[in-house]
């Protein structure tokens, strides 16, 4: 083999190799990335839930906290600041990445409009398929940043859903 | 007693044959054209977006390339608005030169790079999107193949010293490789994402409540109405589509065997399914994957319908095959 070829040869077997091995390794060798989308099975009852979170002021201003407004994408703002906010109450770990959002969030209040939010409420809508077309049940839920912790009222994180995204 | 052995070729013969076969540069020179054109265009990295990053107190996870750079440089010069729109200007500067092919290799690998460099950057923040990764592994990859032979400002000048060696009907043995390697990342993405699914889900994924669940969120969350009205009808419908899923992400790698004759027979179905799969997850569910969509590019012979007075293909040349040049 010409050594042109060798060299080449060698770019063939690493890409292909890494590209098998991202398999395992998921993004970190990115380019050489996994596919895991879509991944998770669901069973019934087929349903899906949607998020809104709006932020008080002490002035009784509102705001709408969407991806947009915090500069995300939808995934990020969904999976890593919504649900971690409203997780129930576990581990060490949920309470530090819930810490982490509230905080990225009411940074974000601040720089934007100045003033630290009082509470989060949040507004969870469960459409669900039924027999004669698509039921909505919505929730209200509502966070005090005031409150100490265990005055908090986090909701359900809807089960199964998240981390399987595009 | 005269006695004549023909000899098989070992695997070293095999693998050259393959990857290395002698052709015309035009299948790459085409390919070059469309991904760089492709990627100044539809999916241009936006400087607003790299702007707007900058909002951001600091990388929240930085990628390895990312990494690397911050070896040599500080985070604070990295997220400066001059580094973001100085590496935006270069690499797209590059990618014009990339794109009318003058110094091809350098600057297609400058392009490369940089689009590399920026997502890398923008992936820092702690979201990781999958579409355009192999898009960026091939850029990279086509900067180390002859990719300006033909159709290019180098080839213009180069057909004035040396005729022989530039243009459409030039035959050379790096021409084929990058494409093949295109093909096989492709194929191992799509066999990754079928194993993802039967190790997430399992058989349960072609229960038909899992697709449909995808659809009605997905179709939710990015107004897709045809993606609602999938998910309301039976089951049983949604049952086929996962299950089609699953043997098509299986059995795609089985097309790039080209030598059997049912392969080639079934190889534009595959294309047709691979294609009426991405732009279906598009209109359903938003899910952005059109960048795989311009990879069955690779499989597509422009050397059949440009050069092709000089470089004939080989008479039953089947859809992608390597196209040995200079035949008539």
């Amino acid at each position: 083999m010409k050594p042109q070829h060798t060299a080449i040869s060698a770019v063939i077997v690493v890409c292909v190799t890494m590209q098998s091995v991202a398999y395992f390794a998921g993004t970190r060798f990115y380019p050489f990335v996994n596919y895991p989308m879509y991944r998770r099975a669901y069973g019934p009852p087929v349903e899906a839930r949607m998020y809104q979170m709006v932020a008080e002021l002490p002035d009784g201003r509102r705001i709408d906290v969407s991806a947009e407004y915090l500069g995300i994408k939808r995934f990020a703002w969904e999976d890593a600041t919504v649900k971690r906010i409203l997780a129930e109450p576990g581990s060490a770990l949920v309470e530090e990445h819930r810490a982490d959002a509230l905080r990225r969030v009411a940074s974000a209040v601040r720089d934007r409009d100045g003033a630290e939010p009082v509470a989060l409420h949040f507004t969870i809508e469960t459409h669900r398929i039924a027999d004669d077309g698509i039921e909505r049940e919505t929730d209200e839920r509502t966070v005090r940043l005031d409150d100490p912790p265990e005055n908090e009222h986090p909701a359900e994180p809807p089960a199964g859903e998240g981390a399987d995204d595009a | 007693m005269h006695s004549e052995t023909v000899r098989r070729p070992g695997l070293s013969g095999l693998w050259s044959s393959y990857f290395f076969p002698t052709t015309t540069p035009v299948r790459l020179a085409v390919l070059r054209i469309i991904f760089v054109a492709a990627q100044l265009t539809v999916f241009r990295e936006s400087l607003a977006d790299q702007r707007h990053l900058l909002s951001a107190d600091g990388f929240i996870e930085p990628m390895w390339w990312t990494r690397l750079l911050l070896l040599v440089f500080t985070e604070e010069l990295l997220r400066t608005p001059a580094f973001v729109e100085s590496l935006w200007w270069l690499t797209h500067a590059a990618g014009l030169l990339a794109l009318i092919g003058f110094r091809t290799r350098t600057s297609m690998f400058l392009f490369g790079l940089g689009n590399l460099l920026m997502v890398s950057f923008r992936y820092s923040y702690g979201e990781v999107h999958h579409p355009e990764a192999l898009y960026r592994i091939l850029l990279l990859v086509f900067a180390f193949a002859p990719l300006g032979r033909c159709y290019s400002i180098d080839s213009w000048l180069g057909r004035r010293r040396d005729p022989g060696a530039w243009g459409p009907e030039t035959t050379m043995d790096t021409a084929t490789w990058p494409i093949l390697l295109g093909q096989w990342m492709l194929a191992i993405a799509y066999l990754e994402a079928f194993f993802s699914k039967v190790t997430g889900g399992g058989l349960h994924w072609i229960n038909g409540y899992t697709l449909q669940t995808y659809l009605l969120r997905d179709g939710i969350r990015f107004d897709r109405p045809l993606g609602i009205w999938f998910a309301q009808q039976p089951r049983e419908v949604c049952m086929f589509l996962a299950a089609s899923t699953l043997v098509f992400e299986a059995t795609f790698i089985l097309i790039l065997f080209d030598r059997f004759k049912l392969v080639r027979l079934v190889r534009p179905l595959y294309f047709l399914a691979g294609l009426g799969f991405h732009v279906g997850i598009l209109v359903t569910m938003g899910a952005t994957f059109q960048q795989f969509i311009l990879l069955y590019a690779l499989w597509i012979p422009f050397d059949r319908f440009v050069g092709r007075r000089r470089a004939a293909p080989r008479s039953g040349h089947a859809l992608g095959d390597p196209v040995p040049a200079g035949a008539a």
